[in-house]
């Protein structure tokens, strides 16, 4: 552990004005709870937010394991998994299913979670209705109220425009049927997984200073409209590593012809396939 | 030491591990809070000596949760608790339930009526009492049937001395969501919470 | 295969920390910078770091700056999160500026004020020539420095007070205490003592900008210089439990305050307004900069139009933070392609849904 720092780096005062908001998150699903955000000795907009929320819940005897897109070995996940290390001394792991906190940038773990489990997600902008509204002041009250007719107008707009909705990730949901909720930049395609989940997810937004909360098996459901369904993206192939059909692929050009080939972005999950099959 | 002595002793000890024992207890109300109805216990060793006239379970929750930007509430059954509370954890003690961000509840006959508490706000919902209420007994008494958030399907929790009018109220305050007041029962070293959005039925 | 390229993550991150370190330190032959070196001659820059990194600590600005190879946004960036690891001991006093021992103080409104104008150590009135002596080790002049009076004058806008031609700086009833953003986040309406907070910690650069922007007619505000000041005044506070205030220290700090022409509206009288800056050390440019972004933010209270950013509080105290600011800026060089592989997706799927409806509209017409 670091000296001169407390255990996780927040000092016990900031983690219980965290653990309250949490608390306060969890009994107000999807509602987006401001806190006392701290700078923390990484940059806003790198994940500051949900380091400050696993700081808050974590203890010695948890598991971390930290993704960015869907990957435990790019750079910056492997920055916040050494700061817990070091300045909280846990365990951390690669495995999902061996981690009882899995911090997260852009993806949800393909294999499935489970009760008990803790998911924090690093949050950049937090409210949905923001590129809508850029007024706080306006878009507090229209969740006072429920009022998400500009977002309903937006999709229809796209429906119009485009033939389909539009957005492909950060793909606005309402959560326990009330609060019009952003589930963090990830492909639409992890959205069903936030619906009826065992795991808690947490999301920490550190710049814009909110935490919100998606409790286990709560209903949680991607706007759509009755004649055009929410969908997830499919892929013509299967990962280039494991032949996982039904995972998110990533595209990677492999030369400068325009040769790519398609692999697994949730790194575990792939090498876990190909060491099943060999 | 005596219940109704009120002095310098009633302060009591904190706990011995301050930061891994807060980290500990919180995970634990926390668990509570993400599953409705679910009975998490706290250990007794992490208190060694406390006499705030509150339960291991709620005396451990005040010192995780509760500081100086908490104002609390304490009924009228706990003189001994006020000089803990200042001590421990630094909190101002107000007069008036609808003032507080955590109430203690120990005397089930004198509770106020839960529009008495802060239920927030629709611009700022969570600015709201957070009830903790010590009952006789988490394991037997009238059944429950909770559903909602944290709930995969329905689950169980029998609370003993909570009268039925005290769920008819909460009941009738429930369309006022995602106004609310959210309750944490204590008893001994067990705790079960039961959050605004969470539908009960006797 | 490139794939694995990213594989090297831990051992790439190990290597950038040391090349940082190595091109931090340039050529081993050249004398290592000490903290003194930059306290005493890059005075400025430590100042400005102070007062966006909300430390008075100039030995620790230094080291800031010399570990941020002087980046400046970067160095303020060092002190917050340092100072975030901070326990606050006490709450000071307000500091009383009208008892401050200063070695600058110039008005424009008038000619001359009871106490004089102090020109102090300025560059208004040098000629910016590049002074080549100075790329040599420098003799410099002994300059005359004479004793800042113990007694300050009041301010020159009392001058004004007195005679009720300015708007009093009032308390405000509803707040109890002076809010803090470096422990609750922003609301909105914020409160003038909220704002003031921001604006002190916001980045120069933006600030100076948007003080600009209203000397242009974004938000005129017709603002004349009543005072500026520079000096040292008194921290004090005073703990409960010694129930009398006892000094800990001094502080530079310039304040800066504006006079602003106001026609009144149906709740004020026509009279003159305020704007106010202050900062840490000597930061002339920013405490006035600051001054006129106060005053455009007070448009709602005094009954103007909100028609110009730098009267917008929303766009102005969100945007202001030079440490958020830069840190999501810059986030754009982290990953984001399992976003931009959802993005390809679309892209492709619209230009197929294209293609296939100007093949069957091609055929219409062949038809």
């Amino acid at each position: 552990m670091t000296a001169g720092y407390n255990f996780a780096y927040l000092d016990e005062q900031t983690k219980r004005m965290i653990r309250r908001a949490i608390l306060k998150a969890v009994a107000i699903p999807g509602y987006q709870v401001p806190f006392g955000s701290r700078e923390m000795p990484l940059p806003y907009g790198w994940g500051t937010g949900g380091i400050q929320v696993t700081a808050s819940i974590i203890g010695s005897d948890d598991v971390l394991k930290v993704i960015d897109q869907g990957a435990d070995d790019t750079t910056n996940a492997i920055s916040i998994r050494r700061f817990f290390a070091k300045t909280a001394g846990v365990a951390t792991t690669t495995r999902t299913a061996d981690a009882t906190i899995i911090q997260t940038r852009h993806r949800i773990p393909e294999t499935p979670l489970r009760a008990g489990q803790i998911v924090v997600f690093q949050v950049p902008i937090p409210e949905p209705l923001r590129w809508l509204e850029p007024r706080e002041s306006e878009t507090r009250q229209m969740h006072a109220y429920a009022d998400y007719a500009i977002m309903h107008v937006k999709l229809y707009e796209d429906i119009a425009r485009y033939g389909h909705i539009a957005t492909t990730y950060d793909y606005p949901v309402i959560v326990n049927e009330r609060y019009l909720m952003r589930p963090s930049p990830i492909p639409k395609f992890d959205n069903p997984k936030l619906d009826m989940n065992p795991a808690l997810m947490l999301f920490g937004a550190g710049r814009e200073k909110r935490i919100y909360a998606v409790p286990p098996y709560t209903i949680v459901k991607s706007l759509d409209f009755e004649d055009h369904p929410f969908s997830i993206e499919t892929w013509d192939t299967s990962c280039a590593l494991c032949g996982a059909t039904n995972a998110f692929l990533d595209e990677v050009i492999t030369d400068d012809h325009g040769g790519k080939m398609f692999v697994c972005s949730d790194s575990d999950h792939c090498a876990e396939r190909k060491e099943k099959a060999a | 030491m005596s219940k109704d002595f009120v002095g310098f002793e009633s302060i009591g000890a904190g706990f011995s591990e301050p930061v891994a024992d807060a980290q500990m207890v919180f995970r634990r109300i926390l668990d509570a809070s993400a599953h409705p109805g679910r009975i998490v216990t706290i250990p007794a060793d992490i208190l060694p000596d406390s006499d705030a006239g509150l339960s291991c379970a709620a005396t451990t929750l005040a010192l995780t949760l509760l500081d100086l930007d908490t104002p609390v509430w304490l009924d009228a059954n706990l003189p001994q608790a006020s000089d803990f509370f200042r001590f421990h954890c630094g909190t101002p003690l107000v007069d008036s339930p609808c003032n507080s961000r955590f109430a203690f509840i120990t005397d089930l006959r004198q509770l106020p009526a839960l529009t008495e508490f802060d239920m927030g706000t629709p611009d700022f919902p969570e600015r709201s009492t957070t009830l903790v209420i010590e009952v006789p007994d988490l394991v037997d008494g009238p059944g429950l049937q909770l559903r909602g958030p944290g709930i995969r399907k329905v689950s169980y929790l029998r609370i003993g001395g909570i009268s039925a009018d005290f769920w008819r109220q909460r009941a009738d305050i429930a369309p006022l969501f995602p106004l609310g007041i959210d309750l944490i029962f204590t008893c001994g070293q067990r705790l079960a919470a039961i959050p605004r959005t969470t539908v009960v039925e006797i | 295969m490139a794939y694995v390229a990213v594989k090297g993550g831990e051992k790439a991150i190990d290597a950038a920390h040391r090349l940082l370190a190595k091109e931090r330190r340039g050529d081993p032959a050249v004398p290592e910078l000490s903290l003194d070196q930059i306290s005493q001659q890059l005075s400025l820059s430590v100042d400005r770091v102070m007062t966006e990194g909300s430390i008075y600590d100039r030995e620790l600005a230094a080291l800031a700056i010399k570990q941020a190879r002087g980046d400046l946004v970067e160095a303020i960036f060092l002190l917050r999160a340092y100072r975030a690891t901070l326990p606050r001991l006490a709450e000071s006093k307000p500091i009383e500026t009208n008892r401050m021992r200063a070695r600058r103080r110039i008005s424009a409104i008038f000619k001359d004020v009871p106490g004089g104008q102090v020109l102090g150590g300025t560059f208004d009135y040098t000629h910016r020539l590049l002074d080549f002596t100075l790329a040599a080790p420098s003799v410099f002049p002994d300059a005359e420095i004479a004793e800042p009076s113990d007694t300050m004058p009041p301010h020159v806008l009392a001058i004004l007070g007195d005679e009720g031609l300015i708007q009093p700086e009032r308390r405000d009833e509803n707040l109890q205490n002076p809010p803090d953003l470096t422990r609750e986040p922003l609301e909105f309406p914020a409160a003038r003592a909220t704002r003031l907070q921001n604006l002190a910690r916001g980045d120069e650069g933006f600030l100076l900008s948007l003080g600009y922007s209203t000397q242009r007619g974004y938000g005129r505000n017709h603002p004349f210089a009543g005072e500026i000041r520079i000096g040292e005044v008194e921290v004090v506070i005073e703990p409960e439990e010694l129930g009398f205030p006892v000094v800990i220290g001094e502080i530079t700090v310039t304040e800066c305050e504006t006079v602003n022409q106001f026609s009144g509206s149906k709740s004020e009288p026509a009279q003159f307004t305020r704007g106010y800056g202050l900062t840490f050390g000597e930061a002339e440019r920013k405490a006035m900069a600051m001054a006129l972004v106060d005053r455009a933010l007070r448009a709602t209270e005094l009954g103007e139009d909100v028609s110009a950013p730098a009267q917008d509080e929303e766009f102005v105290l969100y945007h202001s933070d030079n440490v958020e600011a830069s840190g999501f800026v810059q986030h754009l060089k982290l990953p984001h392609y399992v976003d931009f592989q959802s993005e390809l997706n679309i892209v492709r799927k619209i230009r197929g849904d294209e293609q296939v409806a100007d093949e069957a509209l091609a055929e219409g017409i062949l038809a």
